[in-house]
């Protein structure tokens, strides 16, 4: 199993209470997995993803990953592994202005020492994203799709076991939304596992797994038959 | 056109300088009358001299920079003719930064820093080498006018050098582009 | 197509780039900082080594010349101001048998208001080599043996260094030496034995500087210098003279290297004061930069977490951007200083009116590294705390600010 994790719990402060974001997960993702967390906004999924990510200390709980527990590891170990072992691309923009589109792909390759370069790799990837023309343009000069397909290929410089990707959509319109979920579809399909949080439930068809975030409890659905664009969803959240 | 404007600035004001400098700012010498007879009892005479006290100089002799008004003939300083020499080049110079703002193509710009490197190296040897200044250590031509001018042909050297540098290595990229 | 590496060096470098006048404001501090720390520095040492320097080499105690020519004398020492002034060699003698007087020389002195060398008037100085405690010493120590008849002793100022003579009221003599440079006003005198000065008088004479008519260098001097015996003290002994000898004016030398020492004494203090003051400013300046910028800049930070930047590469980042910022100012700033000290030395010194004499190799290099570690030291050390306050940063929380 690529990822597992079991009853975590993330607790966050608000005033004199402690409120549970997190609570008591327990999630398994095999490298052949396209998992979509769907919830309302402030149901927990994005601070699961970021306490996969390791960003985030859980409370309590264990997050494996390989079999290596990450929730114990020191911020040099830690961030080793977020930049080898996952690709994650955040929400909204998170392109580096003052770097050009090549080397903002190329970036994470140099943030630990490696052999080699990473300049072919990196205008591989770009070609493979649609944007080749594009490596030596300024990120200020592209689109916003533009820039979401950069956040790809730079989360997939490193080979990453598991992309995860933070409402990769929500900013964009519905013709860029379905030419970014079959970029990820297609990554999938080359072996990546893919952990993607999203509100958009048009786009959960895409992958193979589809789980419900609601105030911190995730629960498995099943995954709709049709595609989306017309799919009536089995699941619908609380009011 | 930002590198037009500031490299062409650069220039014209060193030139400016370079060109007035010597006649201004850091002045040469000038020009100094012989010393006959006639004339060296005219510039110590005013002094009255006892066998106790002893005599005061003459305030004119003792400077030795204003041009002496008396009759006969002058010695004229090399520092004078270098101060001349300065004013052309440094007008040349003024004229080749005005010339940089002026033409768009990098390659005629390239030329015209090329030109300014030679120009300053020019400007260099003049006070230094071809003409030279007063030798002795406190006239005010090798105390202020010679350091002057080595630092502004200088720094016009090093400039027109990397200007030059520069407008070739963009143009090589500009013909490399498809 | 072959790229660079994308190392934290280069990062920083394209983070510098991005923010142009961001960063040529952090360079100006710093050269600004930098010119006067090595500038101001230079000044004060060359200002003390000067004042050292008349305190070694002039071995008298009193010195005794004309009335009222006690400040051109002083010109004489300390600007090398040409001047001349005569009585009656009587007065040596009358001196020497003064109570507390240990030894006594004469000088006598000549301007010649132009040599082939020279554009301004020449300090000529005759001494006696048999008597002189003065000049005679350097000029053994350099030269090794007497001074001939007809032979020079110039200071370091007097024509080019090829120079193997000098003519005067159209008579050659030869440079028998040339003495160090003192930074005063010596450098610009040319000393010789009396027989050399009684001839160059005669030239003078030949040359109608009417003036002189009334002096014979066999009958006249023009100042006394005095080594006191080591039982008294300067005040005593010059008043003895003053009591019994009239038309004359003592100068201590002590007293006139007091007065440089005050002149100059606040001045030293004044730079560094200054120094300090700026270096403090220019810190607390950079911490304010820096503070606003890692402030703009806390997104980008969490992206290169995200990415898996390590907390301590974050820091290095902003450190890495400072230091490269301190540096560049630096060196722009000490080659601007030295582009004015070195050059325009000796115009300093003139407009100063004060010894100035600038430091030897070893002590510049040893001002230049001090000065540039400061310089360099103050872009990091104010960007300490915002590195620190960068690499500290929730991730998680920066990236959600403002949703």
């Amino acid at each position: 199993m690529l990822l597992q994790t079991k009853g975590l719990v993330k607790e966050y402060k608000r005033g004199n209470t402690s409120f549970p974001a997190v609570n008591g997960v327990d999630l398994s993702v095999s490298s052949e997995d396209f998992v979509s967390i769907v919830g309302r906004s402030g149901s927990g999924k994005s601070t699961l993803l970021n306490l996969i990510a390791g960003l985030l200390k859980p409370t309590s709980g264990s997050i494996l990953v390989e079999g290596v527990d990450i929730s114990s590891l020191n911020d040099e170990k830690v961030s080793l592994y977020r930049n080898s072992k996952i690709g994650y691309v955040p929400q909204g923009q998170s392109v580096l202005s003052n770097l050009t589109v090549l080397d903002n792909v190329r970036l994470p390759f140099y943030l630990f020492k490696r052999e080699g370069d990473a300049t072919e790799k990196a205008l591989s990837l770009l070609d493979q994203v649609g944007l080749a023309d594009l490596a030596q343009a300024s990120p200020r000069e592209l689109s916003g799709g533009e820039l979401r397909r950069v956040s790809i290929a730079r989360a997939l410089i490193n080979d990453p076991a598991l992309l995860m990707a933070d409402e990769p959509t929500s900013d964009l319109d519905a013709q860029t939304t379905a030419e970014i979920m079959e970029l990820f579809r297609r990554i999938s399909q080359n072996g990546t596992a893919i952990l993607m949080v999203t509100h958009e439930l048009e786009t959960v068809g895409y992958g193979n797994r589809v789980l419900t975030m609601d105030a911190g409890t995730l629960t498995e659905r099943e995954k709709p038959k049709d595609v989306p664009g017309g799919a009536s969803y089995p699941f619908r959240f609380q009011a | 056109m930002k590198n037009r404007l500031i490299s062409g600035i650069l220039f014209l004001v060193l030139g400016i300088l370079i060109a007035v400098g010597p006649q201004t700012i850091f002045p040469v010498c000038g020009i100094h009358r012989g010393q006959s007879a006639a004339q060296s009892s005219d510039q110590t005479s005013g002094g009255e001299c006892t066998q106790m006290g002893g005599c005061k100089p003459n305030a004119d002799a003792e400077k030795g920079s204003a041009e002496n008004a008396a009759a006969g003939s002058g010695t004229v300083m090399k520092c004078f003719w270098t101060a001349r020499a300065e004013l052309g080049i440094g007008i040349l110079i003024a004229v080749l930064g005005i010339l940089l703002i002026a033409f768009r193509s990098a390659q005629v710009r390239l030329g015209l820093s090329i030109s300014l490197a030679l120009n300053g190296i020019l400007a260099l040897l003049i006070p230094n080498v071809l003409i030279g200044v007063c030798s002795d250590a406190h006239s005010t031509c090798r105390m202020l006018t010679l350091p002057a001018l080595t630092i502004l042909s200088g720094v016009a050297i090093a400039a027109a050098a990397a200007n030059a540098a520069y407008l070739f290595r963009s143009d090589r990229k500009r013909q490399a582009k498809p | 197509m072959k790229q660079a590496p994308l190392s934290i060096r280069r990062l920083s470098v394209c983070n510098l780039k991005r923010r142009p006048f961001r960063t040529a404001c952090h360079i100006a501090v710093v050269a600004v900082l930098a010119f006067v720390l090595f500038g101001g520095s230079i000044l004060s040492v060359s200002l003390k080594n000067g004042t050292r320097s008349i305190q070694e080499r002039f071995g008298a105690d009193l010195i005794i010349v004309p009335q009222n020519y006690d400040k051109s004398m002083e010109s004489i020492l300390l600007k090398g101001e040409p001047n001349y002034f005569y009585f009656d060699q009587a007065i040596a003698d009358q001196a020497a048998r003064q109570e507390g007087v240990s030894r006594i020389s004469t000088q006598f002195f000549l301007i010649t208001l132009k040599a082939d060398c020279c554009s301004v008037p020449i300090q000529l100085v005759g001494f006696h080599p048999e008597t002189d405690f003065t000049i005679q010493p350097w000029i053994s120590q350099k030269y090794g043996r007497d001074l001939e008849d007809g032979q020079l002793v110039v200071g370091s100022d007097v024509a080019d260094s090829g120079r193997k003579s000098l003519t005067f009221f159209n008579r050659q003599y030869p440079i028998a030496a040339r003495l160090e440079k003192t930074g005063t006003g010596l450098d610009a005198s040319v000393f010789t034995n009396m027989n050399t000065i009684r001839s160059l008088f005669q030239g003078a004479k030949a040359a109608g500087m009417g003036f002189l008519s009334g002096t014979d260098p066999e009958k006249s001097i023009s100042s006394v210098l005095v080594k006191i015996d080591s039982h008294y003290d300067a005040d005593t002994v010059a008043h003895n003279i003053r009591s019994h000898i009239s038309g004359v004016q003592v100068i201590k030398t002590r007293s006139m290297f007091t007065g440089i020492s005050n002149t100059l004494g606040s001045l030293p203090v004044f730079l560094y004061a200054i120094s300090i003051a700026l270096w403090v400013l220019a810190a607390a300046v950079l911490t304010v930069m820096f503070s606003v910028t890692a402030n703009e800049r806390k997104k980008e930070f969490a992206v290169l977490r995200i990415l898996g930047a390590t907390r301590k590469k974050l820091a290095g980042i902003l450190l890495n951007e400072s230091l490269f910022a301190s540096m560049a100012g630096g060196i722009i700033g000490v080659a601007a200083a030295a582009a004015v000290v070195f050059p325009f030395n000796v115009y300093i010194g003139d407009r100063l009116g004060l010894p100035y004499l600038q430091p030897q190799i070893s002590v510049v290099l040893g001002i230049l590294a001090l000065s540039l570690f400061l310089s360099f030291l103050v872009g990091p050390l104010a960007s300490a705390h915002s590195a620190i306050k960068i690499s500290r940063a929730e991730t998680y929380l920066t990236m959600r600010e403002g949703e």
